[in-house]
This record gives C-alpha cells, sequence and structure tokens, in this order.
C-alpha cells in the first residue's frame, strides 16, 4: 500500500511536471502597494504566461468582466498574444476593482484563478494565487464618528510678502510722482529738465497781465526759440527750423501764427489784449516745453 | 482821400517796378536777387557798385535796366589814363578845321541822363574817384560857366574783381557814396548755365538788352515817388531799436559775441557801418517793405538789403583787408543770426 501511494505520488508530480512544461506562468506582477486600499481602487495584475504547441489560451480562459468574488470585481481584461520559440507567449492583464465595504481595516485578497489551456490531448491548466492586501476604510466607524473626529485642514504656510507690495507701491508712487515733475515742473530739477521753452513758460506764468507787458511777453518766446536754434529765428527761417527740429513740428502751424502775430504787434503796431495775449502764449509755451521734453 | 490816392500811387508805381523786374528776368537769367536789389536801389535813388568777374553780364543786365528805367544813358570806361575832365567835356577838330568843345558823357543829356554806367571803375584814378564822388553826392556840376544839374541820375558801376594790375582800390569814403555794392555770380544751376551756353540769344547782349520794354518807369518822376515811399513806410520802436542793435553790431561785433574763425575780433573793425549807411539801410528797407505791400518796417526787409548795403562799408584792419569780400560776407550774416529783436 505503502508503494502504491509513493508510486501514485511520482505519476502525479511527473504529470504536473509535464503540464508545467507545457505551459508555465513566466512572470506575475502585482500591486506594488498592498496597504490603503480604499473602496473604488483599482488594481491591477499582469501575468507572462508561455504555452508551447499545440496548447493556447485561449480568451475564454480567462475571468469574465463583471466577475465578482468577495466585493472584488473584475473590471477589465485585456490578453495579447505572440510567437515565441514553438509556442506562444502571453501577456495578460487583469483589473479589479474593490467594491468591498468594511468600517474597519481587513485583509481582502484579489481571487486566485486557474486558467485551462486548450489544444493539447491532455488538460493542461496554469494556476494564478490568490493576492491579499490591506483594506483600508475611509472613515473610522461611521459616519457620526468621523464627523466628532473631523479635523480642520492645516493651513499652508504663508509667504512672508509684507514688504513687497509695499515696495512696488512706494515704487510706483514714486515713478508716478517723478513723471508728474518731468512734465509739469519748469525748473531745472534734472539735466534733461529746464528747456528754453520751460524757462521762458515759467516767466511767462510770472508776467502781470498788464498793457505793456505784450512786448515783453512776445520777447520770452522770442528768446526760447532763438535759444533752441542757436540764432535769431525770424519767420522765414522757420521751414529750417523745423527741419532741424522736427518735434515741434506737429506745432508748425501754431508757431507760424505766433510769429505772424509777433509782427503784427511789435512791427506794425498792432493791438492786442494783454490777458489773452499771454494766456495765449501761456497755452503755446506749455505745448513747446511738452515738444521739447518729448512728452507731446 | 489823400491817403487812398496814396495808396493808389504806390499800388500802381509797385505794378511798373515788378513789370520793370519781369522784363529784365526775362533777359537775364539766375540773377533774381540781383535784378531785385538793383530795383529796390532805383526807388531808393541810390548808385550800385556791381562786383563780379569777367563776362558775368554785369553790362548787359545794366543796359536793361537803364532801358526800362528810361531817359538817357551814358557809359564810360575806366582806364588808367582816363582823367576828371574826360568825363566833363571833350575836344576835337570841327568841320571847319577849328577845334572844338563838346560836353561829356556825364553832362550830355543833362537833366535827362537817368543811368551813368562807368564800367570796371577800379581801373580810373582817384581823381576821377574824386569827381564822381561829388556828381554822386550832390548831383550837380560846375561847367562851363554854368550849373549842370543832374538830379535823376543813377551810377552803377562795376568793379572787376578779377585783375589788381594798373588798378586803384576805391577808398572807404568812395564806397560809402554807393547805396549798394551787388555781387553777381554765375548762375549755379545746371539748366540756366546749359541756357546761357547754348541758347543763342544770349550771344547777342545789346539785341537781349533791346527786348526789354523802354520807359517802364518815368524816370524823372522818381525822385519824387521815392520820398512817397519813404514817407508812407513806417517803422515800429522794436524794430528801431533793432536796427540800432545791428548798428552797433556793426561796429563791435565782439561786443555781441560774435566770432569769425582765424580773426582777432579786437582788430578786425576800424570802422563799423556810417550814419549814412544805416539810414541807406533803411531807405533800402522801406523799399523792400513797400514790394512787399506792407506798410511797416519787417526784419526781413532789413534782412533783404542788410549785406549788400552795409558789407562794403565796412572798414577792416589793413591785416584783414585783403580778405575783404570773404570776411564781410560771413561778419554780415553772423551778426544777422546773433542780433535778435530786442524786448
Amino acid at each position: 500500500m505503502k508503494k502504491a501511494t509513493i508510486l501514485f505520488c511520482i505519476c502525479l508530480l511527473s504529470a504536473t511536471a509535464a503540464n508545467a512544461a507545457e505551459a508555465t506562468l513566466v512572470a506575475l506582477e502585482n500591486p506594488r502597494v498592498s496597504t490603503g486600499i480604499a473602496i473604488g481602487d483599482v488594481l491591477e495584475r499582469k501575468l507572462v504566461i508561455e504555452a508551447k504547441s499545440p496548447y493556447e489560451l485561449p480568451a475564454s480562459a480567462l475571468p469574465l468582466k463583471g466577475e465578482r468574488v468577495d466585493g472584488i470585481e473584475v473590471m477589465d481584461v485585456s490578453l495579447q498574444s505572440e510567437k515565441a520559440g514553438d509556442g506562444h507567449r502571453y501577456q495578460v492583464k487583469l483589473s479589479y476593482q474593490v467594491f468591498a465595504a468594511s468600517d474597519k481595516p481587513r485583509v481582502m485578497r484579489l481571487p486566485a484563478a486557474t486558467l485551462n489551456l486548450a489544444g493539447g490531448n491532455t488538460p493542461v491548466e496554469v494556476s494564478i494565487p490568490a493576492w491579499h492586501f490591506w483594506y483600508s476604510p475611509l472613515v473610522a466607524g461611521n459616519i457620526h464618528t468621523a464627523r466628532s473626529n473631523a479635523q480642520p485642514q492645516r493651513k499652508p504656510a504663508l509667504l512672508d510678502t509684507g514688504m513687497e507690495p509695499l515696495g512696488l507701491t512706494l515704487a510706483v508712487l514714486l515713478l508716478g510722482l517723478g513723471g508728474l515733475v518731468y512734465i509739469n515742473a519748469d525748473r531745472r530739477w534734472l539735466p534733461w529738465m529746464g528747456g528754453s521753452f520751460a524757462q521762458a513758460y515759467r516767466k511767462l506764468r510770472r508776467l502781470p497781465p498788464q498793457a505793456g507787458s505784450n512786448a515783453q511777453a512776445l520777447g520770452y518766446l522770442h528768446q526760447a526759440f532763438n535759444r533752441v536754434y542757436g540764432r535769431a529765428l525770424f519767420r522765414r527761417q522757420l521751414g529750417e527750423f523745423l527741419a532741424q527740429h522736427p518735434q515741434y513740428q506737429s506745432l508748425a502751424g501754431e508757431i507760424d501764427g505766433f510769429f505772424q502775430r509777433s509782427e503784427a504787434l511789435l512791427f506794425a503796431h498792432g493791438n492786442a489784449d494783454s490777458a489773452a495775449l499771454i494766456k495765449d502764449l501761456q497755452q503755446l509755451c506749455r505745448r513747446l516745453r511738452d515738444c521739447e521734453r518729448k512728452i507731446a | 482821400m489823400a491817403s487812398t490816392a496814396t495808396d493808389g500811387q504806390l499800388a500802381d508805381w509797385r505794378m511798373r517796378a515788378l513789370k520793370l523786374e519781369e522784363e529784365v528776368k526775362s533777359v537775364i537769367v539766375g540773377q533774381d536777387a540781383a535784378i531785385r536789389l538793383i530795383n529796390i536801389a532805383i526807388f531808393a535813388r541810390g548808385h550800385v557798385m556791381l562786383e563780379g568777374g569777367v563776362g558775368v553780364g554785369k553790362t548787359t543786365l545794366l543796359q536793361s535796366v537803364a532801358r526800362g528805367i528810361g531817359g538817357a544813358y551814358e557809359r564810360i570806361e575806366g582806364t588808367v589814363d582816363l582823367m576828371p575832365n574826360d568825363l566833363v567835356y571833350h575836344t576835337f577838330l570841327g568841320p571847319e578845321g577849328r577845334p572844338q568843345i563838346d560836353e561829356g558823357p556825364l553832362l550830355r543829356a543833362g537833366e535827362n541822363l537817368s543811368v551813368f554806367f562807368f564800367n570796371e571803375i577800379n581801373r580810373a584814378r582817384p581823381q576821377v574817384h574824386a569827381l564822381m564822388l561829388r556828381v554822386m553826392a550832390e548831383r550837380h556840376l560846375h561847367a562851363f560857366k554854368r550849373e549842370y544839374r543832374l538830379p535823376h541820375m543813377i551810377v552803377f558801376a562795376d568793379r572787376n574783381q578779377v585783375e589788381k594790375n594798373e588798378t586803384f582800390e576805391i577808398p572807404a569814403a568812395a564806397r560809402d557814396r554807393f547805396m549798394m555794392e551787388i555781387p553777381i555770380h554765375v548762375p549755379e544751376d545746371k539748366t540756366l548755365r546749359k541756357s546761357l551756353v547754348f541758347d543763342t540769344r544770349f550771344q547777342h547782349a545789346e539785341q537781349l538788352a533791346r527786348r526789354v520794354e523802354s520807359g517802364l518807369l518815368p524816370f524823372n518822376m522818381l525822385n519824387d515817388f521815392s520820398d512817397v515811399v519813404q514817407n508812407h513806410v513806417q517803422s515800429s520802436p522794436a524794430l528801431e531799436d533793432y536796427v540800432i542793435d545791428l548798428w552797433d553790431a556793426t561796429q563791435k561785433p565782439q561786443d555781441f559775441g560774435i566770432t569769425l574763425e582765424g580773426v582777432d575780433m579786437q582788430r578786425l573793425i576800424q570802422a563799423g557801418a556810417s550814419p549814412r549807411g544805416m539810414g541807406m539801410l533803411l531807405k533800402a528797407a522801406r523799399v523792400h517793405a513797400w514790394l512787399m505791400e506792407r506798410d511797416y518796417l519787417y526784419p526781413e526787409d532789413i534782412h533783404a538789403v542788410f549785406h549788400e548795403v552795409i558789407a562794403h562799408r565796412l572798414v577792416f584792419n589793413s591785416m584783414y583787408e585783403s580778405r575783404r569780400t570773404v570776411l564781410a560776407r560771413e561778419l554780415t550774416a553772423k551778426i544777422l543770426q546773433t542780433v535778435a529783436v530786442p524786448a
């Protein structure tokens, strides 16, 4: 009896060895993390099976999509085969989704499976072992417990930005003030300020609008033109002046008008209301000053 | 009413003056500025010296102008042996074989003489210059025991600048009698130069001058009308101050910060413009204002005649006299650039 038993075992081992030779599970890749799995997680197993001819792994041998064991459902199945030597090499990908629920951590498993290969005279199968993992509930106990245990999220540490907006504001403010000063100031605070027309404008603003000031007012503006031109500027030379100083080109008409008016008042005994004349000259001079600073 | 009549008179004469200009311009090309200046001198009753090279058209220009003015036109050539009496009389043997004396070119036309052209005046001796100076200033001459009046005469003289041999530099006092010294240059415009060389009508100067309509101006009324213009055109205090500044600048240019390259400004000027010169400047400027249809003098009227009226009156230090033409032009230009209208 003992001999018979030993013989049976040897025969069984021989058969297993023969089967193993016909189809082999050469690789099995389980999910990398086996803890902290929660409901809804998708777990994937990859198998590589090599089978010799005439054995083949049919798609029907694989678990069916939607099959559920202990709350673990087969979500997707894929099978790829390629020739390898005198047989085939199969790559199987099994995706499971966890639908089991538990209010405590517990061990669960991806189910074991047996894949039957067809084609030969004798049945050949490949066994896939179960894979165990720790299921972790999303909340401890029931929802009421979770509520009572809920803690506020930790706020992210704030960057120290206190000085930057202040500096930016101050810089913008200073630039703005500088711009306003540049546009409106008459004095030579900076090297490029206090040009001829800025000086003339300052003098014109101080000039009392009374009779007898006309010649003085016209003179201030003429002096500014003379300084800019580098010599005495007369009406017939305006074309040359504007060609040399194109920044005043936009006021060509007004400049010519000024020279005409000046000639009439200075040389042809023309009369003008002093207040109106000085106001007009101030306006023109201010625009010329803007051209001088190239901000017009 | 009188004002309306004067305005009409001014407009009528202006039309004639501009017509004369157009006529002369039609035969003398490229000399528009000189023609305008001569026109101004005619109405300001000033004598004119033309300055320029040989064969640039000075004589033709003067003949054309003389034809337009009307009246008698006389000319004489300046030579080294020319004597004053050659202007006043000449002697010759008459048909009866007896010596006769006749009036010379200065007296021949009497009061009808409107233009006396002295060609190459710097070739004549100083004695001749002296006589001319007197006649130009006084416009009369005593000869043949009587007074010859030349009230309408304007002297046009020309000075050949190229040759210096056997010439007598015209002294400052003589230059001062001329209202203007006008430079005559060959035109720079290429088209005009081609025209002067290739257009056959410019080969006959005499015929060219005859194309100008004669008697455009009643020459014997010019003196009276000149007074009308001088009385009509007014000047403002600002312009008068400006003219005084210009005058000062001719005397002491260094005080106005005027400098010329390579010139010691402290030593350049021996004498600036004379009062007579400044008076002539204003006379000429008023005529310019009238031609520009203005009743008041503007600085541009002064500028239009400043160089031609002032430059030849400046007396330079002898060390700079040889560069007179260039320095005078630079100085007058600098004065106009530097002196501003006072306000």
